[in-house]
């Protein structure tokens, strides 16, 4: 070491020992990031205005003004100049310049300290604020200890409900991505009801479940994507609720305004478990921490402390016992002591509610939420058994037996008859009445001959037999038969109702526009029509217009008709342009078409709607 | 963390294990605030609403207290947020109260500025309030005394009310003298009411309520008016006030639908009241015809709509209500707290039971199942009708022989709600009938002869138990039809089934048809009963 004063940043340096270069490396590990190859490249490095930037951004507001003072005298600059802008002891001083000089923002030696010219360009207009000695104060009033923990470990267990409930539910109903790619206000509404808390507060959930990623746009199985829980979600739920919480807390804090909540936390470690007394003073305590953070950090650190208080990282206005613990490699461990331990049983009683008196195994939770519904939340969970649950158990394959054997396993108290008759009864009624798919069926009145056919390797798998005489087929009939002929047999149409379809001779004949004369039909077919065409003329409403195009009000008002099964007078325009009126009784309207009893031709028959040009209701 | 009996969860409900060694203490700590909803045999559920604590707040607790109980008898962390919560909810109460001011007569004064502030600007209240004497006090039109009370309430600021009360035209009244005395928890209701000035008392079915008023009436000595539900309560009250208090039958008027007495003491029934004639109500002026002291009001729970508006008006007179439940069906709790008062008292229920006035009948249903041809006719049916067909099976009136049959001998009732089902049942048991056109002089004849013994088995009809108190029986067969509401079934199943001094439980019988919408609505009545404590079995027919 020679005794002249450095002339640069990289003398400077150079004359430092390996200890200081480890404490300046350590302050701004980004000049090690790839080791330097020597001092001048380390000294250009650290003179570089995005290394300097990012050590000006992690100072404190004391040691900040002090370096803007220092770089607004004429260098090199002297202790005693400094004394005269900086309100501060010497003693305190020549630490703050000790510490920059550490931190390679200031070179030179005592009395005689240059500021790097990047910072001095930086810190040109910032004008040095106090105070020197430390963060402004904050008030603190003591907080109950018991109450404390309580508190904590309460909003803790809340959160994880919230959570769960949240993702469990979006699980089963994922509701669509946004085009914009964020989340419906309905769907974010509808949640917060569910919830029992605010939209603020679910968008803050939902949020933290993101970044926590247990959430996730997916593919949906149309064109778009919906929010729906990730695989991470399915791990997260099984792990001890200590662990759940950690990893969102630990999401939480590390997400996006990660210094400046890390700030709060250390201002809120530093009250010793007392809690703050004006929301204001650690605003402003953690503005003197980091002078230089985002424009909206007064509103983050205020936004930082509601979100912790919902997250139980901060309860009664104090870093609770959970909170303090983030970070901590023992963090799960801390959390889990306050924490209650799971249960496995729940109380059944005769009102058909289980109660679960804490929280529930996850396998014995996943069961008992397939056969009862959840009634109430919280340190317990109240589940009732309900005709709907119960079939919904039996909908998922469970037989009524396994019911009364999962129910009988889990309770510690005698089960009650009225739920043993409750699960009785739906799984008597239930599936009763089978439905399936099927484009055709053979039916025998030889039991043996279809036996046959299912034995036949080439038809036997087309088929599906659900009563002796009767077989069904999801193959289309056609190609049935076809298969059936080729194997040899002939099967015969028949028509709904069980009449054989007779085979005309395949001719093909034009239609005669004109019949010219028409025979007179049955005369009684012709008095019918008539007076039915008086009965609509009657029906005609006074005022009515005709409209072209089937309008939806029509269409609506035909479904109606069909759903109540209620007659109605409508006007008819056919294809010639003869326009006819009658009353008709609609079975059904799809795709157009209107099917309906027309009292006219007393028959069922078959109208476009667009050619319906007024619809009347016929009392 | 303790080991405590309760477990608060997030929306609001407490659970309280039964079988626990604290159980009992836990449940007299959270009782002022916490409303018992349901008490199945394993894990009662209480609520805990901004009325329940508002409650709490007149008596006289504070929210420290509701904290600390839920703090010490949880078992589990109570969530934070609950807890401030109910810490803001209670300091709403209290902020805001009407006093009688020297000067300027009713006002409305606050110890808290933005409060006031708020209230005269909310557009429901603006035209109650009178001039502004300062800062934190303004006049209130003496007339709008109850609607304030209740438009503030609903605002979320409810006012207590410390304008105190006239003392009305004195009556000399006292408890007479005889082998009887207040029971402990009769005493104090009246004191906590009398000292609270308004208000309602609580206390189970046959926990002897009507005590309670004559002992209000003897501490008020004062002329009263008494409402009760309907004539036959009317009379028995006048029986019960002529055993219990020194007042004779000429200082006693009933004002019914039968006669309309207006006497020193007053008993007039909802009904009358609230009797219509062209868009007035006639009988409104009995509110007026004598400066009454004291207005009794009984079974404040079903106090009907009409009630409430002329109450508003009533603010001056000292209101005791008589309920064995502050749950209403109708939501009307508010109404109850602003214009009765809030609840001045609530019996330690478990007490009263351990004293054997309350204990629970052992319900039983039958399970009948439809004929082939008669569920044919019930699955093509008409929605509207369905209930009917099964309700009024045939299968029904064998098994209801079969049981009468069994328990003959003791005072059975047979209940139901279609006449033609009661005329043909009626007929086969050789019982009399009582139905909605059996005037009340019969009726009251039936029920005395059943009363004394000489008749053992009464058929009844819904509309009959709507408007009487059925006698006490020890066996209640019912064939078709609920109770009416929830709350009233409880309570008529209650009074129905008082334990008997042989120490027999009374035996409830309803009679269901499988898988028809009638078992659907049993089971809604089962899980009610279930949730008052009531066992319950199911039988199947042919086991009877």
């Amino acid at each position: 070491m020679s005794d002249a004063p450095p002339r640069t940043l990289a003398d400077d340096l150079r004359a430092r020992s390996d200890e200081a270069l480890v404490v300046l490396l350590r302050a701004r590990p980004d000049l090690g990031a790839t080791p330097p190859a020597d001092i001048g490249q380390l000294a250009s490095r650290a003179a570089s205005r995005p290394s300097v930037l990012w050590a000006l951004d992690r100072l404190d507001t004391a040691h900040l003004s002090t370096l803007a003072a220092m770089a607004a005298l004429e260098p090199p600059v002297s202790l005693d100049g400094l004394r005269r802008q900086v309100d501060a002891d010497d003693a305190r001083i020549a630490a703050m310049v000790a510490r920059l000089h550490a931190s390679a923002l200031v070179w030179g030696r005592d009395g005689a300290w240059h500021v790097v010219r990047e910072a001095r360009e930086v810190l040109r207009t910032y004008g040095p604020r106090g105070p020197y000695d430390g963060p402004p104060p904050v008030r603190t009033r003591e907080v109950d200890d018991r109450r404390h923990r309580n508190a904590s470990a309460g909003t803790v267990m809340e959160v994880l409900q919230r959570l769960e409930h949240l993702l469990g539910s979006w699980g089963e109903s994922p509701p669509p991505v946004l085009r914009s790619g964020g989340r419906g206000v309905r769907d974010v509404r509808n949640a917060a009801t569910a919830l029992g808390v605010t939209v603020d507060h679910v968008e803050f959930l939902l949020d933290l479940t993101e970044s926590a990623g247990l959430l996730a746009r997916a593919p949906d199985d149309g064109a778009g994507e919906v929010w729906a829980p990730t695989t991470l979600f399915d791990t997260w739920r099984d792990s001890p609720p200590a662990a759940r919480w950690v990893a969102v807390a630990t999401a939480w804090l590390a997400g996006p305004g990660r210094r400046v909540r890390t700030q709060v936390l250390r201002v809120l470690s530093s009250l010793d478990g007392a809690a703050y007394v004006d929301a204001e003073e650690v605003v402003e305590a953690v503005a003197w921490a980091v002078p230089r953070a985002d424009a909206d950090r007064d509103d983050l650190v205020r936004r930082t402390l509601v979100e912790a208080t919902r997250l139980g990282v901060v309860t009664l206005d104090a870093l609770s016992p959970a909170g303090a613990g983030l970070g901590l490699p023992d963090a799960a461990a801390v959390v889990e002591g306050l924490l209650p331990s799971r249960v496995d049983h729940v109380l059944v009683q005769a009102d058909l509610t289980a109660v679960a008196p804490g929280p529930l195994e996850p396998a014995v939770r996943d069961r008992l939420e397939d056969v009862a519904d959840v009634e109430s939340r919280g340190g317990a969970t109240v589940y009732r058994f309900t005709a709907d649950s119960v079939r919904r158990a039996l909908d998922r394959g469970w037989p009524a037996s396994e019911i009364h054997a999962f129910v009988e396993q889990v309770s510690v108290t005698p089960i009650p008859q009225p739920l043993t008759y409750l699960v009785d009864d739906t799984a008597r009624q239930h599936g009763r009445l089978r439905i399936g798919d099927a484009s055709a069926y053979l039916r025998s009145d030889d039991p043996a001959e279809l036996e046959a056919l299912l034995a036949d390797p080439t038809i036997g798998p087309m088929l599906h037999r659900i009563a002796p005489t009767v077989a069904v087929s999801t193959v289309r009939h056609e190609v049935l038969a076809d298969r059936l002929s080729t194997a040899g047999h002939r099967p015969v149409g028949e028509e709904p109702g069980g009449v054989l379809r007779v085979r005309r001779r395949d001719q093909r004949r034009a239609e005669v526009v004109d019949a010219g004369v028409r025979r007179m039909g049955d005369p009684a077919e012709a008095v019918r029509a008539i007076r039915a065409g008086e009965r609509a003329a009657s029906l005609r409403p006074a005022g009515g217009r005709d409209e072209h195009q089937g309008s939806l009000a029509t269409m609506a008002q035909l479904r109606e008709a069909a759903d109540a099964q209620e007659p109605v007078w409508v006007a008819y325009m056919d294809q010639a342009g003869t326009r006819t009126e009658r009353v008709v009784e609609p079975l059904r309207v799809d795709a157009g078409w209107l099917t309906a009893f027309d009292h006219r031709s007393q028959r069922v028959q078959r109208f476009a709607v667009h050619r319906i040009v007024q619809v009347a209701s016929a009392p | 963390m303790t080991d405590g009996p309760l477990i608060v969860q997030s929306d609001k409900t407490l659970l309280l294990e039964v079988d626990h060694e604290q159980a009992a203490e836990c449940r007299r700590v959270i009782a002022p605030f916490a409303e018992l909803e349901r008490s199945p045999e394993h894990i009662h559920t209480y609520r805990i609403t901004p009325l329940g604590l508002w409650n709490a707040r007149a008596a006289g607790h504070d929210a420290e207290q509701v904290v600390d109980a839920l703090m010490d008898y949880s078992r589990y962390p109570v969530p934070h947020a609950l807890l401030v919560d109910v810490a803001e909810t209670m300091s709403r109460y209290g902020r805001l109260r009407l006093e009688n001011h020297p000067v300027h007569g009713l006002v409305l004064s606050t110890t808290d500025r933005p409060v006031l502030e708020e209230v005269v600007r909310a557009k429901r209240i603006q035209g109650m309030l009178g001039d502004r004497i300062d800062d934190d006090t303004v006049v209130v039109h003496p007339s709008e005394r109850g609607s304030l009370k209740q438009a503030l309430l609903k605002v979320g600021w409810p006012a207590e009310d410390l304008a105190g009360y006239v003392d009305g035209e004195a009556h000399a009244i006292s408890l007479s003298d005889g082998e009887w005395h207040l029971r402990p928890y009769q005493s104090e209701a009246v004191e906590s009411f009398w000292h609270g000035g308004s208000g309602v008392v609580v206390l189970p079915c046959g926990a002897g309520k009507t005590i309670v008023g004559a002992a209000a009436m003897a501490q008020a000595s004062s002329t009263t008016l008494i409402l009760v539900t309907n004539t036959v309560s009317a009379r028995q009250w006048k029986e019960e006030l002529l055993r219990r208090t020194t007042l004779t039958e000429d200082e006693i008027g009933e004002y019914s639908g039968a006669k309309k007495e207006v006497r020193p003491v007053t008993i007039a029934t909802y009904q009358v009241m609230t009797t219509r004639r062209k868009g007035v109500y006639p009988h409104l002026e009995l509110f007026d015809a004598r400066d009454w002291g004291l207005i009794i009001y009984d079974e404040v729970h079903l106090l009907p709509a009409p009630i409430f508006r002329m109450t508003a008006d009533l603010q001056a007179r000292r209101r005791i209500g008589l309920t064995a439940t502050l749950v209403r069906e109708d939501g009307h709790e508010g109404d109850v707290f602003s214009l009765i008062g809030p609840k001045r008292y609530d019996a330690p229920w478990k007490d009263i039971e351990a004293q054997g006035y309350i204990a629970p009948a052992d319900c039983v249903e039958v399970r009948v199942t439809l004929s082939d041809s008669e569920r044919i006719v019930y699955a093509t049916a008409e929605a509207d009708v369905r209930y009917r067909l099964a309700a009024s099976t045939d299968r029904k009136t064998d098994v209801v022989e079969r049981l009468v049959e069994e328990h003959r001998g003791e005072p059975t009732l047979v209940i139901g709600q279609y006449i033609d089902q009661l005329d043909d049942l009626a007929e086969r048991l050789g019982a009399p009938l009582i139905k909605g056109e059996t005037s009340v002089k019969e009726r009251e004849a039936l029920f005395a002869a059943f009363r004394t013994g000489e008749i053992g088995l009464l058929v009844v009809s819904k509309v009959a138990n709507f408007s009487v108190d059925l006698p006490e029986a020890s066996v209640a067969i019912q064939v078709s039809g609920s109770f009416g509401s929830r709350q009233e079934e409880a309570q008529r199943l209650g009074r129905l089934l008082r334990p008997k001094g042989d120490g027999r439980t009374a035996r409830f019988y309803a009679v269901v048809a499988r898988d028809t919408v009638d078992a659907e609505f049993a089971q809604h009545r089962q899980r009610f009963l279930a949730e008052q404590g009531y066992a319950y079995r199911i039988v199947d027919a042919a086991d009877v």
